[in-house]
């Protein structure tokens, strides 16, 4: 349950005391550069384990289950995971479990994780230093990603022009990092 | 002045794909064998890495010889778009001045790290020196160009015309998108465990066992679909048991049963993205993503950046986006 998990809450101004130096076995960064507060919880558990943690992915966790993709979460990592809440998902979270959609499940699933761990304050400055306000990264199922802000929202879109932005509060796991988001980041046809 | 930094660097091959691919004891993590022979590194010159870009720091990549693969299990067509050995690395090296470990030492031990010191200095350029490694990384497979087994070449791709018509009638299916490669003009679709591209005109033009379809748990690994034993780096750096024989493929390192061949898990998920020293960073890096035990040591900066992939961290230069160095993260 996630209120298992301890939860950070770092403003900007206690960031700018630590100097940001960043020093070497700080966990996270936990804020971003427009000094807004990066809300972050930590779990000791594989990131497989911590979508289950998250009152809002069931629909992700079983898409993940049926993909036969849990193992690769629960190993070493690490991996960004953009995780649809279940509102996101809708219906095709029931169509994607079935066991004759596995590999529907997998692609969905590869399209949401990308290499490393990314958390929000480091999007954020990418975003700022681009000079484009924007930045990329390649996802697992070798489409790019593309992040821009929305005021302070942080805005997901992959190359088929599905969008989502990252919502709730990220949680850096022990082999990586979930963000959730508040849509699929694939078009599926009854969508277009 | 003259300074030094230090730079954790290894280099590696590819060089896999030489291997046998059925004998199953074969392919258990020993990416090396036979495959340094393909390469063609050794007339290669590296520049150390604080030099600016295009100052010869590119390997010849060495062409890993696909048909050297005696049993190559993979369809004709898998030929030369991209399923090759990832090219062999050029790292920068310093010429060994006593002033640092044993590069001759590393060298030996090719799966520990290879830690370098790159003096900085106008009067004190270090000899390149070209490097090959045993273990190596991946590549990410394109699709398989042609026709998929038991279907023959026809005019318009691999399917009778009648099929082609039918295929161009037919509506997307609600998932279909999910397959898309970002090339324009071919649609995709997925069935019974393939995933399937056709042209404009409804041919089918390539294919691919789809990772949870044909690649999926409990199935036997498709005889005609070829694969890369897992680099000995990941076996370490993903902590491979020796229970299964572990292969890379399109962007998956699998487990395989090494008695029946049946796929029993995925044991990590890769890019795949060539990665060389010398040469432009891929696309799609923006963001600082090395992992939070490693950032105080790899931590951007003006001179230098950190991208983590596929279990190495790069340093790229930040101006010209050039990869300076590899670097492994095992303990």
């Amino acid at each position: 349950m996630r209120n298992r998990l301890h939860t950070l809450m770092l403003s900007a101004a206690v960031l700018g005391v630590a100097g940001l130096s960043l020093a070497a076995c700080d966990p996270a960064p936990e804020t971003d550069t427009t000094g807004s507060e990066i809300a972050s919880t930590r779990s000791d558990r594989t990131l497989t384990a911590a979508l289950s943690d998250q009152g809002d992915a069931a629909g992700f966790r079983d898409v993940l289950d049926n993909s036969g993709l849990s193992t690769a979460l629960e190993g070493v990592g690490p991996y960004t995971v953009f995780a649809p809440s279940d509102t996101a998902l809708g219906t095709d979270a029931d169509g994607l479990k079935d066991e004759a959609m596995s590999a529907e499940a997998a692609a969905l699933v590869r399209a949401h994780i990308v290499p490393g761990s990314l958390g929000r304050a480091d999007i954020n400055a990418a975003i700022d230093a681009s000079g484009n306000d924007q930045a990329q990264m390649r996802t697992m199922g070798d489409d790019m990603l593309t992040f821009t802000r929305d005021g302070e929202t942080i805005v997901v879109t992959a190359s088929d022009g599905a969008s989502a932005r990252l919502s709730g509060t990220e949680v850096q796991a022990r082999n990586g990092v979930i963000q959730p988001i508040d849509a699929v980041l694939v078009k599926t046809e009854a969508a277009e | 002045m003259k300074s030094h930094i230090t730079l954790v660097s290894t280099l590696a091959l590819s060089a896999a794909l030489a291997l046998p691919a059925l004998a199953a004891d074969q392919d258990r993590g020993n990416g090396n064998g036979n495959g340094n022979g393909n390469g063609r590194a050794q007339a290669a010159r590296a520049e150390r890495v604080q030099d600016g870009p295009g100052n010869g720091n590119r390997g010849n990549p060495g062409r890993g010889n696909d048909n050297a693969r005696k049993d190559d299990r993979g369809p004709p067509a898998a030929r030369g778009n991209g399923n090759g050995p990832v090219p062999p690395q050029v790292e920068p090296r310093p010429r060994d001045r006593g002033n640092g470990p044993d590069v001759r030492d590393a060298d030996r031990r090719a799966d520990a790290r290879a830690r370098v010191t790159v003096p900085v200095g106008r009067d004190d350029r270090p000899e390149p020196v070209v490097t090959l490694f045993r273990d190596g990384r991946v590549e990410r497979r394109a699709l398989i160009d042609g026709c998929p087994p038991g279907l023959a070449k026809k005019n318009n791709g691999c399917l009778p015309p009648g099929q082609a018509r039918q295929m161009r009638r037919e509506a997307l299916g609600r998932y279909d998108g999910y397959w898309l490669r970002g090339d324009e003009g071919y649609r995709y679709r997925y069935d019974d465990g393939y995933m399937y591209r056709y042209d404009r005109n409804g041919g089918l033009t390539g294919w691919l066992p789809a990772l949870g379809g044909a690649l999926g748990l409990g199935n036997l690994w498709p005889q005609q679909y070829s694969y890369q034993p897992a680099p000995q780096y990941y076996s370490q750096y993903y902590g491979l048991n020796d229970r299964y024989s572990y292969r890379y493929a399109d962007g998956v390192l699998y487990g395989v049963d090494p008695q029946t061949q049946a796929i029993q898990s995925v044991a990590a998920l890769l890019t795949g993205q060539p990665w060389t020293v010398g040469q432009a960073m891929p696309q799609g890096y923006d963001v600082y993503n090395v992992p939070y035990q490693y950032r105080g040591q790899y931590a951007d900066s003006p001179q230098s950046w950190y991208r983590y992939s596929d279990g190495y961290v790069y340093q790229v230069d930040p101006t010209t986006r050039l990869v300076q160095a590899v670097i492994q993260l095992l303990a």
